[in-house]
C-alpha cells in the first residue's frame, strides 16, 4: 500500500531517540530554510543543495527510506505536467533565452523555475518524511500540544485539539489494517482494485469506503462511550502517563538547530553572493 | 480440487525490526471432498495460511498448486563467489510480478474471513448477495439463481430479499455475508472462525448448513478453536502451533494421543475425555463412533447391552 511512506518504523537510532519537541522545531527550521529566498538564483540552488546534503545524511542515520520518495512522486507526475504547463503560459517567467516545441515558446527559465520547484518539493517531502517516521504519533502530538501551549493565554482550549489529532493518529494504523482487512474480503468476492473499467473500479472503491466508514462510526461510538465510562472530562487539567527526558543529545540537537537557523537567518538577510565574494562570473539565471 | 502446499514460508513485515515469522515450512495436502479442521491458538497462523489458499498472500518462499494453479516461489539459487547462494531478490520479484487470471482461483476458492459481516456494503440483501458471481462474469440469471439458492440455505427467506443488510440483527447479518460466498459456488469453501459472536443455536444452524454444503460435494477447510465441533463435523484435523504443522490425523487419533495433547495447550471435548474415561473403567465402547453427547449416550446403551 502507499500508506508506508511516513509510516512511523520502530527502529532505535539517535534520531527516533531524539525529543519529539526538538525534531519538530528542526522540522519547522528545515521547511523555513527551503522556501526562505537567498537573492540570486545561485545561492538558492547552493544553499538548497546543502539542505539537500544534510537532510540525505539524516535519513541514512534514521534509517528512514529516501529512495522511496521517488516512488511517491512517481504519482504526482499529473501535479508535474500541470505545474510545467502553468509555468509555460505564465507571464512571469517569460523573459531571457527561448527555443520552440512546435508551436509552443519555452523559456528556458521556465524549465528551471519548474525544476527547482521540484527540488523543493522533494525536499519538503523527505524533511517530513523523517519526521513522521521517526516519531511516534503520541510523541508528535505531545510536541504539538508543547508548540501552541502560548495559546491557553487566548484561552484556545488546546488541550482539546491535542486531543483530536492523537486520537485521529492513533487510529491511522487501525483504518488501515480494517480497510486491508475489507479489500481482502472483497478481493474473495472477485474484486479488482488494481485494473478494470472505471465502472467496475468506482464500484470496488464504494464496496471498501462503506463498510470502513460504517466501522468507523461504530469505533468511535465504542471509543466514547470507553471513555465516558472511565470518567474522562474535556475541561479538566491532564497530567503525563509518561515524561519525556530531556537529554544531552537533545542539546546538541537544539545547539545545531540554532547555529543553522542563525546562519539561515544571516544569509536571507544579507543577501550574501558567495559567487560574486569568490568573484566567479556568471551568466544572469 | 485438491490444494498442495511445500515447503511455505511466510514472513510478515520482512526487514523490519516489526519483521514477524507466521509461518514456517507448511507441507500439507487438502484433498478433494475433504472436511479439515485448522487448529492452534491465537497466532498460531491459521489465518495466514487461509489467505495463501486464494492468493491473498504469497508465500516468502514456497510452493502451492490449487488444483494446478501454480504459486511458486521456490528457492532461487545464484552464483556468487564461486558458492551457490539464494537470490532474494529475484524471489521478491517474483512474489511480487503479477497473479496471472486470479480470478479464476478466487472463484474457485470462497473464504468467508472472521466477522464476514464487514464485508457488506450493498442497499439491499439480494444485491449483496449477488455481488460476488456477478463479479466473476455469471449470466444475470444464473446470479440471481444463485443468489437465491444460497440465501434459503443459510436460512433467509424472500422477505428479507429487499431489506437492507445494515438493520439486520448480528446473526442474520453473518448468513447474509456466508451467502455471498457460498453464491459463488466455489468448489473449495474455506471458513476463518465462523461461529465465533454467535449464539449456541446459531452455531449449531451453521455448522448444519456447512456439513450440508460438504455433502453436496464441496471440500470444506475449518479454521477453529472449538474442539467439539472438530470431534463432531471434522474428517481430518491440521495442529499449528507457533506458525509450524505440529500434528496431522483424524480427529479421533487427535484427540486419544494423550502424549500430545499434554505437550500442547489442546483441551479434548468433555463428551471425548468422559468416553476416554468410561473406556478405562472397563466399559466397550467404540470411540469412532463418539460425535457428542446423543452419540455418547447411545453408544453407552449399546455397550451396556
Ligand atoms: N498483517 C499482519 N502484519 C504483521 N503481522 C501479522 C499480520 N497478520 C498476522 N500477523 C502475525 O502473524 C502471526 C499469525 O497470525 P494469524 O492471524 O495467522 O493467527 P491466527 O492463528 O489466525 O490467530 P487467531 O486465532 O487469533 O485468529 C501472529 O503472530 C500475528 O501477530
Ligand atoms: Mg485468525
Amino acid at each position: 500500500m502507499t500508506l508506508t511512506i511516513g509510516k512511523f518504523t520502530p527502529f532505535n537510532t539517535v534520531i527516533h531517540r531524539l525529543d519529539a519537541r526538538v525534531k519538530l522545531i528542526g522540522l519547522i527550521i528545515f521547511l523555513v530554510a527551503t522556501f526562505l529566498s537567498y537573492g540570486t538564483g545561485y545561492m538558492n540552488l547552493v544553499i538548497n543543495g546543502g539542505i539537500l546534503v544534510i537532510v540525505i545524511i539524516l535519513s541514512i542515520i534514521s534509517k528512514t527510506s529516501f529512495l522511496k520518495l521517488f516512488k511517491s512522486l512517481k504519482a504526482m507526475w499529473m501535479m508535474i505536467v500541470l505545474l510545467l504547463i502553468l509555468n509555460i503560459f505564465l507571464p512571469s517567467s517569460s523573459t531571457g533565452d527561448f527555443f520552440f516545441i512546435g508551436e509552443v515558446k519555452i523559456y528556458y527559465r521556465t524549465i528551471i523555475n519548474v525544476s527547482f520547484i521540484l527540488l523543493r518539493l522533494i525536499i519538503v517531502l523527505a524533511e517530513t518524511n523523517i519526521f513522521t517516521s521517526t516519531t511516534k504519533p503520541m510523541d508528535m502530538t505531545y510536541a504539538l500540544e508543547w508548540l501552541f501551549s502560548p495559546l491557553k493565554v487566548l484561552k484556545v482550549p488546546i488541550h482539546k485539539f491535542s486531543m483530536t489529532i492523537s486520537l485521529a493518529l492513533r487510529f491511522i494504523p487501525t483504518l488501515a489494517e480494517e480497510s486491508e482487512r475489507i479489500m481482502k474480503a472483497q478481493a474473495s468476492r472477485g474484486v479488482d482494485y488494481r485494473q478494470g473499467k472505471l465502472k467496475d473500479k468506482v464500484k470496488a472503491i464504494i464496496s471498501l469506503i462503506i463498510p470502513l466508514f460504517i466501522s468507523s462510526l461504530t469505533t468511535s461510538s465504542e471509543l466514547t462511550d470507553a471513555m465516558e465510562a472511565r470518567g474522562y472530562n474535556p475541561d479538566s487539567k491532564r497530567s503525563r502517563y509518561k515524561l519525556q527526558k530531556w537529554s544531552l543529545r537533545d542539546t546538541f540537537g537544539i545547539i545545531f538547530l540554532a547555529v543553522l537557523l542563525t546562519a539561515i537567518i544571516i544569509l536571507a538577510i544579507y543577501r550574501f553572493d558567495l559567487f560574486t565574494y569568490l568573484g566567479v562570473s556568471l551568466p544572469k539565471l | 480440487m485438491s490444494i498442495i502446499i511445500e515447503h511455505l514460508y511466510h514472513t510478515y513485515d520482512e526487514g523490519l525490526p516489526t519483521q514477524q515469522i507466521a509461518l514456517q515450512d507448511i507441507n500439507c495436502i487438502f484433498d478433494d471432498h475433504c472436511f479439515t479442521a485448522l487448529i492452534g491458538q491465537t497466532g498460531s497462523g491459521k489465518s495466514t495460511l487461509i489467505q495463501h489458499l486464494n492468493g491473498l498472500l504469497i508465500p516468502t518462499s514456497g510452493k502451492i498448486d490449487i488444483n494446478s494453479y501454480l504459486i511458486d516461489i521456490s528457492l532461487i539459487y545464484k552464483e556468487k563467489k564461486g558458492q551457490q547462494v539464494v537470490d532474494y531478490k529475484a524471489m521478491k520479484k517474483k512474489r511480487k510480478a503479477k497473479l496471472k487470471d486470479i480470478k479464476s482461483l478466487r472463484k474457485k476458492v470462497g473464504i468467508v474471513f472472521q466477522f464476514p459481516e464487514y464485508q457488506l456494503f450493498e442497499d439491499t440483501v439480494i444485491k449483496d448477495v449477488s455481488y460476488g458471481p456477478k463479479n466473476f462474469g455469471l449470466s444475470e440469471t444464473e446470479v440471481l439463481e444463485n443468489s437465491k439458492k444460497a440465501l434459503d440455505l443459510v436460512g433467509i427467506d424472500s422477505s428479507y430479499y429487499e431489506r437492507t443488510p445494515f438493520e439486520l440483527s448480528g446473526g442474520e447479518k453473518r448468513r447474509v455475508a456466508i451467502a455471498g460466498i457460498i453464491a459463488m459456488k466455489p468448489d473449495i469453501l474455506v471458513l476463518d472462525e465462523p461461529t465465533v459472536g454467535l449464539d449456541a443455536s446459531g452455531e449449531e444452524k451453521l455448522l448444519t448448513l456447512i456439513q450440508k454444503i460438504h455433502a453436496d460435494g464441496t471440500s470444506i477447510i475449518l479454521a477453529t478453536h472449538d474442539m467439539d465441533v472438530v470431534l463432531k463435523y471434522c474428517e481430518r484435523a491440521i495442529v499449528l502451533d507457533r506458525g509450524k504443522i505440529v500434528k496431522e490425523s483424524s480427529p479421533l487419533e487427535l484427540f486419544q494421543d494423550r502424549e500430545f495433547l499434554k505437550h500442547s495447550s489442546l483441551e479434548p471435548p468433555k463428551v471425548f475425555s468422559f468416553a476416554l474415561k468410561l473406556k478405562d473403567a472397563g466399559l466397550n465402547i467404540n470411540l469412532s463412533n463418539v460425535k457428542d453427547v446423543s452419540s455418547l449416550a447411545q453408544e453407552i446403551k449399546r455397550a451396556r447391552g
